[in-house]
């Protein structure tokens, strides 16, 4: 199952977000804003302080209900996919996505590099690409929030552009962001 | 990753002529014989992307929409007009078509063919006017890469292709007023239809004919 789709541009700005998961609890437009500028800095990060000089930053967030999983591509443009666990070739989904982005927004004259996707053809091949590798969410998946997660310890009001801060007082670990941030049941 | 290689072909296109650097032994694409065909199509997606600078190019250089159009039908007639030549050139045994149906066939078949790689889907008379002729592609080349936004909702891209039609036609003795029409039908959303409106010139010329 594929639950959503962002596209971060270098910038770290986000530049497209689509949730095919119905029954999920939905982002505030400006929450997809923090969390696509979160997981930009702490891909950059993360490609800092790895051992291994030359690393390309985190590619995959997991939890126990979903993975997030990013793949930058050589201009800088970030694609994270945030998929079940048990989603089969997320590498091949990727490499379309991207075939889909290159197809329907590069090519299209209409579409500003580094702006918002606005590109009909782009939604419509998007959606046909997410129903043909893992089908949209059904209402009654197991993942519908419902925990004592959902979004409990992140203050979704007056958020303002300001970073991330969940309201309690815990530091916050990975997952933790994540989890909060996207409303899933952990 | 090369890109290039992994996205799909569209037609007769081939990605593998898009490489960027000539292999050993191949020769210029101006040294190449005019009427050799085979292998030597052009990369779809090179198209694409000039065809999206173009748009780009144009866009800057214009007031309007009907402006736009009108810039696209010129640049496709520059395209119309070389083509035209180069076809008559490559094809043995062409004679000179003089009626407007011969005409309308040849660009149906030899011109999209050799063109878009593929036939276009139907040519079809106007029920209304007795000079007008359509002919219609499902799933035009030049805009299938294109989402125009909701603002300029009317433009056609296939304008381009209105250019190259009316090259044609014009340069057989045809003159004629050729536009683009986007007319979807089920399945085929970009569906273009090129209307073709032909001179009083050619209609009298044509009852001469018969």
């Amino acid at each position: 199952m594929i639950f959503s789709i962002y596209i971060i541009n270098k910038a770290g700005g986000l530049v497209y977000n689509k949730d095919y998961s119905e029954g999920l609890s939905k982002l505030t437009s400006n929450e997809y804003l923090v969390l696509a500028g979160t997981f930009h800095g702490v891909h950059a990060i993360t490609s800092k302080i790895s051992p291994v000089p030359g690393s390309s930053g985190i590619e995959m967030l997991e939890t126990d209900s979903f993975r997030i999983h990013c793949f930058q591509t050589l201009t800088g443009t970030k694609f994270l996919l945030v998929a079940d666990p048990q989603q089969p070739s997320i590498d091949h989904t990727m490499k379309k996505i991207y075939e889909t982005y290159a197809d329907y927004c590069v090519k299209n004259p209409f579409q500003n590099p580094e702006m918002p996707i606005r590109s009909e053809q782009f939604d419509v091949h998007l959606l046909k690409l997410v129903k043909t590798v893992g089908g949209l969410v059904p209402a009654s998946n197991p993942y519908i929030v419902n925990s004592h997660y959902s979004s409990a310890n992140f203050n979704t009001s007056g958020t303002g552009g300001q970073p991330m801060t969940p309201s309690n007082s815990l530091p916050p670990s990975l997952p933790n962001i994540a989890s909060s941030g996207l409303g899933l049941g952990a | 990753m090369s890109m290039a290689a992994s996205l799909p072909n569209v037609g007769g296109y081939s990605s593998a002529a898009s490489s960027l650097y000539p292999k050993r032994g191949m020769t210029n694409i101006l040294d190449r014989p005019l009427n050799k065909t085979r292998g030597t199509e052009v990369s779809a997606n090179a198209f694409a992307f000039m065809f999206s600078e173009m748009l780009q190019y144009t866009q800057k250089r214009v007031n309007g929409i009907q402006d736009l159009e009108r810039k696209l039908n010129e640049l496709g007639y520059r395209v119309g007009i070389r083509a035209l030549d180069l076809l008559i050139w490559r094809d043995k045994n062409s004679k000179r078509e003089t009626r407007v149906l011969g005409m309308l066939y040849f660009i149906h078949t030899t011109v999209w063919k050799t063109m878009f790689g593929k036939q276009a889907d139907s040519l079809e008379k106007s029920t209304e006017n007795e000079d007008e002729y359509m002919i219609s592609d499902n799933d035009p080349i030049v805009s299938r890469f294109i989402s125009v936004p909701k603002d300029v909702s009317q433009l056609n891209c296939g304008a381009f292709m209105a250019g190259i039609v009316e090259a044609i036609m014009d340069g057989c003795q045809f003159p004629s007023r050729v536009t683009a029409h986007t007319v979807p039908i089920d399945g085929y959303p970009l569906r273009t239809t090129i209307l073709i409106k032909l001179d009083k010139e050619v209609i009298e010329r044509e009852e001469h004919f018969k």
